[in-house]
């Protein structure tokens, strides 16, 4: 091995470990800095959580029930359901046909009923 | 330069460097380099060992990161089944003082007076003059409060951060949720039993609880008790098929926003932890019985004409019909010499077996704390065998009987009762009576709202089944004929495929005006079921049924025969 050689090694070996030395340095610094950041962040969360708490509290006092129905009282005035206001889809063509009965007997012919049935039949 | 030097480019021979080291001056340099070079080697290895301390061992001298910051709220939520809040904590600010950082005590005081009038201004000028470094003036804030006293600025006051059990529905959800005390243990209710999945997993919880429901209940049970001048009430509405408690109320009830407001009658779930004689009610388990062990079917019936003697006992009928009664009418006419004699048929080890089955034996396994024990007959003899048959002599929970009777109309598949969302998937039912059975008591159950003493339940197109019962008082050891009794309604609704179970409770109701006078359980009690039913089934996204459609009355036909008009009525 020549002296040239030997020397231009450990040189190369200095830069290198010096270089090394500058990155872990950088890595640690970014290290340090995106750990502030996490918990910058996870305090954010936190903060952000404490207020959900607070909304969905205050959006449970919203809806009480108690509330809403004071609120209907005031401005809507609904009532429950009656059972008479409730029917059934299978229902609908029976009423259809009493009322188109009723129109035959009662001979007026509406304009707005164009079935081929209807037509064929008057 | 390079003629200058004539060794320029060569290597020293090993002899002129030995010669050169040989020299004294050359030795003095060699002594200081060493020198040198141990101190320079020591600094060295400090700074290695620092660096290897500072990056591999030590990894939290930069930062405290990879602790995560906590957060004051740790308790989870609970939820109703349709994810409405019924109880969260918030983080509140609780104001304390340091007096010996007070300036002026006379104006912080009128200062604080000014946000918070509810303070003693004696008390709160003492705690401030004293010569302590620690006072509270008030505790959990709200958010508004903070802001305003903040804005006072007034000097030596101090917020300290704390978590705070919040139920926004208030007294709705009291008896079901129960309460929490100081450092947030649950002291109650389901807070009490889900403390630990609330606390320490920091879960939330899933009720079967529909605050709509509740709230109908509550509502309907309060005006109830006001217009009959009742002490308690109590109603439960549960899922017949999967035994979820939808709503369950019990009054006077409490705001456990206040546990230290809450008073010991308040605190009483009349529901699950009160033990009721049930009266007539009871005659459904009776009637259930007898269809099940088959010493009768809807076409038999016994002799009613003239009271029962067993022993020095005598058994008579309120509504006396003085005839021949067939099994639908019995339960029609509540009639208490027609299950006396039907359950004497049953026979005692039979009925007691089924009373096992259907969980009136034991204490029920609710998931609340307050779970009372039922008071059993002691000796199964032929009068305790009577009076067990129209619901005396046998003292359980409203919720067992809510859920024995969804047991006997839902197809006969008894569940355990639940508080939880979907708590009783998976789990295994009990066959308490047979299918067939199970529709017989449906007819029968709707023959009763439709003919029978509870009328005053019919919602035209809910198809509602159930029966009354009105239970006499013991005061010491004597029942109470007139005056102190409890009102009941049970029922359920749809009857060709029941969903869900109502019972109704008022504790010694007071008749009306419109009432005649008459405060018994088809008076009191069931009217408000109505008027419950009325109101939820529209809510549970149950579709009205047209009665009398031909369909229908297939469905709920009951062929009997009467002993009045000895032929077959619809």
């Amino acid at each position: 091995m020549n002296n040239a050689l030997i020397r231009n090694l450990s040189l190369l070996g200095i830069l290198a470990s010096c270089g090394m030395a500058f990155a872990v340095y950088q890595t640690k610094n970014q290290v340090v800095n995106v750990e502030k950041e996490l918990n910058q962040i996870n305090s954010r969360i936190i903060t952000a959580n404490e207020s959900i708490h607070t909304l969905k509290a205050e959006w449970g006092y919203l809806n009480t029930p108690n509330r809403l129905e004071k609120l209907n009282n005031k401005f809507l005035k609904l009532r429950p359901t009656a059972v008479k206001q409730i029917a059934s889809v299978r229902n609908i063509p029976t009423v259809l046909a009493s009322v188109r009965a009723n129109r035959y007997q009662n001979k007026i012919i509406v304009a707005d009923i164009s079935s081929q049935n209807l037509r064929k039949r008057s | 330069m390079h003629q200058a030097n004539p060794y320029f480019g060569k290597r020293l021979a090993p002899h002129y460097y030995v010669e050169a080291v040989q020299s004294p001056e050359c030795l003095q340099i060699k002594n200081r380099s060493l020198i040198s070079f141990i101190l320079f080697g020591f600094i060295f290895f400090c700074v290695a060992i620092r660096l290897l301390n500072v990056m591999l061992i030590n990894n939290n001298s930069g930062s405290e990161s990879l602790s995560l910051p906590s957060s004051l709220i740790e308790r989870g939520n609970i939820y109703d089944r349709n994810g409405e809040v019924l109880a969260t904590s918030l983080v509140t600010g609780s104001a304390y003082a340091n007096p010996q950082e007070i300036i002026d005590v006379k104006e912080s005081v009128a200062k604080l007076i000014s946000v918070f009038p509810e303070l003693n201004k004696k008390e709160i000028t003492k705690k401030l003059s004293s010569k302590k470094g620690f006072i509270w003036i008030k505790r959990y804030l709200t958010p508004k409060e903070q802001d305003k006293l903040n804005y006072l600025g007034i000097p030596g006051i101090y917020f300290q951060r704390e978590e705070r059990r919040i139920y926004p529905h208030k007294n709705l959800t009291s008896h079901i949720l129960g309460f929490t005390g100081t450092d947030n243990i649950g002291l109650s209710g389901i807070e009490k039993t889900f403390d630990s999945v609330l606390k320490k997993d920091q879960q939330d919880v899933k009720l079967a609880l529909d605050i709509r429901i509740q709230h109908v209940l509550h509502e309907e049970l309060q005006k109830g008790m006001i217009k009959f001048q009742a002490k308690t009430g109590s109603a439960i509405m549960m899922d017949a098929k999967t035994s979820e408690i939808i709503g369950m109320v019990s009054l006077p009830d409490y705001d456990p926003n206040h546990p230290d407001k809450i008073s010991k009658t308040s605190s009483f779930n009349s529901n699950t932890l009160g033990i009721y004689e049930m009266g007539s009610i009871f005659k459904i388990f009776t009637v259930a019985s007898a269809l099940e062990a088959g010493t009768v079917n809807l076409n038999s019936g016994y002799d009613a004409t003239e009271d029962l003697k067993i022993g020095r006992h005598k058994i008579t009928d309120h509504h006396k019909q003085k005839r021949w009664l067939s099994v639908p009418e019995i339960l029609m006419h509540s009639s208490n010499i027609g299950t006396t004699k039907m359950i004497l048929d049953v026979g005692a080890e039979k009925h007691k077996a089924f009373l096992k089955k259907l969980g009136f034996l034991d204490a029920t396994k609710l998931e609340i704390p307050e779970n009372g024990r039922p008071m059993t007959p002691r000796s199964w003899k032929d009068i305790t065998m009577a009076t067990l048959s129209y619901g005396y002599g046998i003292a359980i929970s409203p919720l067992q009987l809510v859920n024995g009777i969804g047991a006997v109309v839902n197809g006969g598949l008894l569940n355990q009762p639940t508080l939880i969302k979907d708590g009783n998937k998976g789990a295994s039912q009990q066959r308490v009576v047979s299918s067939r059975t199970s529709d017989q008591m449906r007819k029968l159950l709707h023959l009763v709202v439709k003919k029978g003493t509870a009328r005053k339940s019919d919602v035209v197109g809910y198809v509602v089944g159930g029966k009354t019962g009105s239970a006499n008082k013991k005061v010491g050891n004597a029942y109470v004929k007139k005056g102190k009794h409890r009102s009941l309604y049970a029922g359920a609704f749809p009857m060709y495929d029941p969903k869900y179970v109502i019972l109704v409770m008022l504790d010694e109701p007071k008749g009306t005006k419109d009432t005649f006078g008459f405060s018994t359980g088809g008076w009191t009690a069931t009217p408000m079921a109505k008027e419950m039913i009325s109101r939820a089934a529209p809510l549970l996204g149950i579709l009205p049924v047209d009665e009398k459609s031909p369909k229908m009355k297939a469905a709920m036909h009951l062929n009997y025969k009467s002993g009045k008009e000895k032929h077959a009525v619809g």
